[in-house]
């Protein structure tokens, strides 16, 4: 992993509203899912002994959601319509079963953007660039992994990217993204986004 | 059985609109 210089974003972003001007739509995600998902789409990685699990009345596996990209891959087809690409960013409540620390929540809140398209290779350099892009508008220092191994199953190759701070020790991960079979997206933890800010006299 | 039944993805218009009502909210009273 090498520090590298600020990439030149793709588009001018210079303002909070990067995701639209971009052409991404919101959708706003259920916080309730069902276990199926996670077991299915992250299997055998560590997300799933990481959930909030439990039966709702009727006994059914329910679980808080632990990330969202899992639930737009799933509902791909549906959210696609006739449409060959969309893209759709969202602000979302996550839930992670795991000890507490510093930048670590077990309710936290992930800014997401996920592009459905049929070219995964070109979603994921888009994604990489208006992630960098959203970065730079805030004048972030950051380190860009574009070959990291991701915990989650469904990133093709098993690996994805990730951007790190320095200034926040062990938990340094501020987004994690990658391509999958349906397009490609990140996730930016939105705390450790505002620990690294302030870490850097941003705000 | 995947989504639970009674939640649903809020896109499109629909989604447009709670989040204008929000900040409206927020703004109000701030």
């Amino acid at each position: 992993m090498a520090r590298r210089p600020r990439k030149f974003a793709l588009w001018k972003l210079d303002s909070g509203a990067i995701f639209i001007n971009v052409g991404a739509e919101e959708a706003i995600v259920p916080a309730l899912w069902s276990q199926d998902t996670f077991i299915q789409k992250a299997g055998g990685s560590e997300i799933i002994g990481q959930m909030w699990t439990f039966p709702d009345k009727k006994g059914r596996a329910c679980c808080l959601i632990p990330e969202a990209t899992a639930l737009f891959q799933e509902r791909c087809s549906e959210l696609l319509g006739r449409q060959e690409e969309r893209m759709l960013f969202y602000i979302a409540r996550c839930y992670r079963y795991e000890r507490p620390q510093a930048g670590r929540y077990r309710e936290f809140s992930q800014l997401g953007l996920e592009y459905l398209c049929p070219d995964p290779e070109l979603a994921v350099k888009r994604s990489q660039a208006i992630v960098t892009g959203f970065f730079d508008s805030l004048g972030l220092r950051y380190e860009i992994d574009d070959s990291a191994r991701r915990g989650l199953s469904y990133y093709l190759n098993g690996r994805g990217f990730e951007i790190r701070c320095t200034e926040l020790g062990a938990q340094q991960q501020v987004v994690g993204g990658g391509a999958y079979r349906e397009g490609a997206g990140f996730g930016i933890g939105a705390e450790r986004l505002l620990l690294a800010m302030t870490a850097q006299g941003l705000v | 059985m995947t989504m639970i039944r009674g939640t649903r993805f809020i896109v499109g218009k629909e989604a447009a609109q709670i989040r204008a009502l929000e900040t409206r909210f927020r703004s109000y009273l701030h």
